[in-house]
């Protein structure tokens, strides 16, 4: 296999490894707490707009999402497939390549995780739920390897390509719902309901809190053993932050992109699943509320490091579940929690950038 | 000549700081005057082309001022230094490749008009041009001509924004020794025109002849200056150098091993270039076992492709390769690697080295997935830092950890990370591309040392420099690359540097 | 198949063709200036958000249309001060900024513009029959009596087309683009190119958000209503090689991949509506796959500007 160039279609994608691997101790803990006050304070401003007490509105969002065991099963529910979702796009960016097709991932993983859910009558439940997750893996993956081949075959930049991609893995999903998956006597545009022993079992009565959570857990700690522990690990990142040194050290950048492409696909895969066999229990349209773009935030505010993007991820998670209960409980509308999200990437975005025009090492 | 008073720039006490704490220019303080030709001299990190990028805008000092005709003015971007009247030609021009010749002169003025008249644009460029006796096309794409043309472009440039005091940043490294001579006419015009000239070079022998003032600068700070008149070119180098250090020796001349075949052959060898390098022509070349092959040349006579070829990352489009008696039509990186093509890339920052990764992982890239690095798919860290720690010592690396990332090395130090790697497997080939740029004295000398010790130890070297004084301190054999083909070929022993800077200009084709 | 069926069509195409080609004539400035612009999509949003507002305070579709335009030149403003002179990875502030969009947008019409589909009193922006050319058959009903902002569109790829061709700021946005440093050294203003470039992207988008709300949907501001048509106008605008006139044809090409879910009924069509809806997305990736890499991309495109390297 030829090696690819590092970028194709003229663009520069190159950076944003650079940039999340600022060279400044200290920077994080400013990051992070520039971060998370960015949101908090966007968010109080917002309900204040609004004429609700920002004191008030942050009672009811801390109770809300943790003030009791299940609220805060909840909100580890919530975070579960963004988690996911955001732990493949790290795989992907430390390799180089600009996974943003997250979203079309985890609706190609649900389909076959619904599959699978679906096809066998009844199996002993880890089996059956073990090939539910494989199967929603495999779909991942083959979408994401889809994504990456046309770049290697073609020189299709991935930005365009899986971006694109998310629309028609949405779209596929609408469809088979609406048709071949739609039981027959069926009037409601969703698909039947996966067997019992392919359910991602509820691990404390009372609450929703399912399989999938410590799943994504274990899932963090793999993707960092991966990174840190393994050749492969070794081999991707030398990719990600150079692939030409990389290529001239023998390492088959070609492959190595695939390879974390598929990794990367496999994980977001893992996030339909979650949401499929452990919430929904049906391949519905519309069953992912942009969890493909916030996984990506998650990413980047975790500048890329599998533990801190679980740290992201529950507060994500809490967001989410806090304003369902802000809205119930005092009528703010639950787009808060995209604001809440989305003010701290744009802070950090802009923080580091700041830093690399300061802080650029230039040789003399 | 006479000298006015008053200085057209006044650099004083200029300070420049990078942020990682290395210091550029600490303290410097420079005058240049009308109609002279002011030369900054000083080796690769002393911190010239920083202080000229301070004047032009490109950096702000951290102290310092500047003033222009005894004004103080403050450059914030090159625009400012501009409207003040400086020009400069950078050493990696800075012009728009994908822009004709007209339209990169069109931008560097503020004052045309809101609609692009080619034509009238046209009729001023010939007669600019025509005034230096440049022959340059205004509707030649830039990127499509050859550096010395894209050169004529950037002063051109200048002149065109009536630059009064024009910097030229080594202006002479992608030129032949006959447009050299072509240039410096330019330049000492340029000087007579009520203008002044800054030239950052280090070659003392144009220094000499075309200079009226010379300042030197080592290690950022202002080491001597004065009048040229009044130097000796020992005296320069002196300052240059310092006096503690001292150059290389000579290597020994080897004994003949003319009987051994060939490990390594090039037959016919042909690869297209780019815009910065002419690439290969039916080019021939064989290398022995213990032999340095030094590979002379102006650069972007085919350099870049020799060493892409040789290391696999492209394929030639006619001709073959022969490593150990085995043809091959073209050869990937890793299969190259695998047979014992180790390489010393030219730019270590963008080739040689994963800067954000530990010193251990760059030194063990290559080979991290064989034990005893890894088992069962896994890292064995222990190992890893061991052999790291080994070959840390054994190459002189100095550095407080191995697993400190690459970028908290100095210069010399990363290069000899790079020459660790290479040099720490079984060497069939050692490929090294300008392995001593941007080096000092003492690292350079490191550096050239393992080099000859990977052919003593039975490397087939290959060794690419511009240096002709590289070249000869550890060529066996030497080649010269000129646009391409095989200029000429001898042995150390058997030419001159006389002989091989006229083959290096063309000027002898060996057939 | 009737000509008042592919008439009918055709003017389907034209009317669908505008929430793509507005937005993309606004990347192709972007682009050109350097920076890909992933904020394509919360620009849109912000855009159809401000003339949904706008039109309800004013109760007019035109003044709506305006703030439509400011509201995406504003959200211009905030990306291009995060790219263009903070040097924030382009990517991740695009995607912060779509993702602050659909919270921002959704946020306020919840608060302020009532339930979900309550269309906004001052309706929509109506069709403008050109005098003489609405009367050619065939086209001319489908072609020239369109609404104003498609006539804006098509009026603005010619222009910028000369203006990138043969003005000299057309000459200074491209230079940014291809080589910003090259640019900045030949006293170019790199960081204030690059932000009025995104600030124009922005007020584009956001008149391509506007024709969505105000003259698609009939004044009705729904969450998140751009559904990735701004991601479609940056591959657009790709597709066509950054030059304006191009980039009107693919619109005008995605248009009708639009129109087919509208009219595919009538044109005998008997495709399942998912798969209408997936076609524009995927006929777009196809074209990405057989046109492949691109000589023509600006150079520097999605490089931040830094001074002094290299």
């Amino acid at each position: 296999m030829t090696d690819p160039p590092a970028t194709g279609g003229g663009l520069s994608t190159r950076l944003l490894v650079d940039l999340l691997k600022p060279r400044r101790p200290g920077f994080g803990v400013f990051v992070v707490t520039g971060a998370f006050a960015t949101s908090l304070l966007a968010g109080a401003l917002a309900v204040s707009l609004i004429g609700v007490s920002p004191v008030r509105a942050l009672t009811v969002l801390v109770e809300g999402s943790v003030g009791s065991k299940a609220a805060l099963a909840d909100a580890l529910v919530f975070a579960t497939p963004r988690l996911f979702v955001a732990l493949g796009a790290i795989v992907a960016i430390r390799c180089g390549v600009f996974n943003l097709g997250g979203e079309g991932q985890l609706q190609v993983g649900a389909i076959g995780a619904i599959l699978a859910g679906t096809a066998f009558g009844s199996l002993v439940t880890p089996i059956h739920l073990g090939l539910a997750l494989a199967a929603s893996m495999v779909f991942g993956g083959v979408w994401a390897v889809i994504a990456i081949a046309l770049k290697l075959w073609r020189g299709a930049n991935e930005i365009i390509v899986t971006l694109m991609m998310n629309f028609v893995a949405i779209y596929l999903v609408q469809y088979l719902v609406q048709g071949p998956l739609q039981p027959a006597d069926s009037i409601y545009n969703t698909s039947e309901r996966v067997a019992d022993s392919a359910e991602l079992p509820v691990l404390v009565s009372g609450t929703r809190l399912h399989l999938g959570v410590p799943l994504a857990f274990a899932a963090a700690v793999a993707v960092w053993f991966l990174l840190y522990r393994t050749p492969l690990g070794v081999r991707l990142r030398a990719t990600g932050l150079n692939p030409r040194a990389a290529r001239l050290q023998g390492l088959s950048v070609g492959r190595l992109v695939l390879a974390s492409m598929a990794i990367s696909g496999s994980i977001a895969g893992l996030a339909g699943a979650s949401e499929v066999l452990g919430v929904q229990f049906r391949l519905i349209q519309g069953f992912s509320s942009n969890f493909g773009f916030e996984g990506l935030a998650i990413a980047f505010l975790a500048r890329l490091e599998p533990f801190s993007a679980v740290l992201v991820a529950v507060y994500f998670g809490m967001v989410q579940k806090g304003t369902t209960q802000l809205e119930s409980v005092l009528g703010v509308p639950s787009a808060l929690a995209f604001i809440m999200e989305a003010l701290p990437i744009i802070f950090l975005a802009g923080a580091q950038g700041w830093l690399l025009l300061r802080g650029r090492v230039v040789r003399a | 000549m006479v000298v006015p008073l008053a200085p057209l720039v006044e650099l004083s006490a200029i300070t420049k700081q990078f942020p990682g704490g290395v210091i550029a220019n600490e303290g410097v303080t420079l005058s240049l005057f009308e109609g002279e030709v002011h030369a900054l001299v000083g080796e690769n990190g002393a911190g010239k082309s920083t202080l000229m990028n301070v004047l032009f805008g490109v950096y702000e000092p951290d102290e310092g001022t500047i003033s222009i005709g005894g004004r103080p003015v403050r450059h914030r971007r090159p625009a400012d230094a501009i409207a003040n009247g400086i020009g400069m030609v950078h050493q990696h021009f800075k012009l728009i490749p994908s822009f004709t010749v007209a339209e990169n002169l069109l931008l560097a003025r503020r004052d045309r008009r809101f609609r692009l008249e080619p034509r009238q644009a046209d009729e001023e460029f010939r007669a600019l041009a025509e005034r230096y006796g440049f022959n340059v096309d205004p509707n030649a794409i830039v990127g499509t001509l050859p550096l010395a043309v894209q050169q004529r472009v950037e002063i051109l440039k200048a002149l065109y924004q009536d630059a009064r005091i024009i910097i030229f940043d080594e202006p002479t490294t992608v030129l032949t020794p006959a447009e050299v001579d072509v240039l410096y006419e330019v330049l000492t015009g340029i000087a007579g025109e009520r203008r002044g000239v800054i030239l950052i070079t280090h070659h003392l022998s144009e220094v000499f002849r075309f200079s009226q003032r010379i300042s030197v600068l080592r290690g950022g700070h202002l080491v001597g200056s004065g009048l040229t008149a009044e130097m000796t070119r020992d005296e320069v180098a002196e300052l240059i150098v310092g006096s503690a250090e001292k150059t290389w020796e000579p290597r020994e001349e080897r004994a003949a091993t003319h009987d051994r075949s060939p490990v390594l052959q090039l037959e016919q060898v042909t690869i297209s270039g780019t815009a910065f390098s002419t690439g290969l022509r039916d080019f021939t070349l064989e290398a022995q076992p213990g032999e340095i092959l030094a590979v002379a040349g102006v650069e972007g006579n085919g350099q870049r492709e020799l060493f892409e070829v040789l290391a696999g990352l492209r394929a030639p489009e006619g001709g073959r390769i022969i490593i150990g008696g085995t043809p091959y039509a073209s050869l990937d990186r890793a299969s190259s690697a695998g047979l014992g093509v180790r390489v010393i890339p030219e730019d270590r920052h963008a080739e040689g080295l994963i800067l954000e990764l530990g010193i251990a992982e760059n030194l063990l890239l290559d080979r991290i997935g064989r034990r005893p690095f890894s088992r069962w798919g896994r890292l064995a860290v222990r190992s890893i830092h061991r052999v790291a720690q080994q070959l840390i010592s054994r190459f002189d690396i100095r550095t407080s950890s191995s697993t400190a990332p690459a970028h908290t090395l100095s210069g010399g130090n990363q290069q000899k990370v790079v020459v660790a790697r290479a040099l720490s497997e079984p060497t069939l080939i050692l490929l090294a591309h300008q392995p001593t740029r941007g080096l000092d004295i003492a690292a350079t000398a490191a550096v050239l040392s393992n080099v000859v010790t990977a052919a003593e130890q039975g490397a087939a070297v290959i060794f690419i420099s511009s240096s002709l004084d590289e070249v000869f301190a550890v060529g066996d054999t030497i080649a010269v690359l000129y646009r391409g083909r095989r200029a000429g070929i001898a042995a150390r022993t058997k030419t001159t540097r006389d002989e091989v800077g006229r083959w290096m200009t063309g000027a002898q084709q060996v057939a | 198949m009737s000509d008042g069926t592919i008439a009918l069509f055709l003017a389907s195409a034209v009317r669908l063709a505008g929430p793509i080609l507005l937005p993309a004539l606004g990347e192709v400035v972007s682009e050109r200036a350097g920076v890909f612009n992933v904020g394509l999509e919360g620009m849109m949003l912000f855009g159809a958000f401000g003339a949904a507002a706008g039109a309800d305070a004013t109760n007019s579709a035109i003044i709506g249309a305006l703030i439509g335009g400011a509201s995406g030149a504003a959200a211009g403003a905030l990306l291009g001060f995060l790219v263009a002179r903070l040097r924030a990875d382009q990517i991740v502030a695009g995607i912060g900024l779509n993702l602050l969009a659909l919270g921002v947008t959704s946020f306020l019409r919840t608060e302020f513009l009532g339930g979900s589909t309550s269309p906004v009193s001052a309706g929509v922006l109506k069709p403008l029959a050109l005098p003489l050319l609405s009367d050619l058959p065939l086209v001319g009903a489908s072609l020239f009596n369109q609404s104003p902002l498609i006539y804006v569109a098509v009026l603005g790829a010619f222009v910028l087309w000369i203006f990138i061709r043969s003005t000299r700021p057309g000459l200074v946005l491209r230079s940014v683009g291809e080589r910003a440093v090259a640019a900045d050294s030949a006293g170019v203003n790199v960081v204030k190119v690059r932000l009025l470039a995104v600030v124009f992207t922005g007020f584009m988008a956001g008149l391509g958000g506007a024709y969505l709300c105000i003259v698609q949907t009939g004044g009705v501001f729904i969450d998140n209503m751009t559904g990735g048509r701004g991601y479609l106008a940056i591959a657009v605008a790709i597709f066509g090689r950054w030059q304006p006139l191009w980039v009107c044809a693919a619109a005008l090409l995605f248009g009708a991949a639009d129109a087919l879910q509208y009219q595919g009924q009538n044109l005998g069509l008997s495709v399942p509506t998912a798969i209408l809806l997936m076609f524009p997305f995927a006929l777009a990736l196809l074209t990405w796959v057989l046109l492949g890499r691109s000589k023509a991309a600006p150079a520097d495109l999605g490089r931040p500007f830094i001074r002094g390297s290299g």
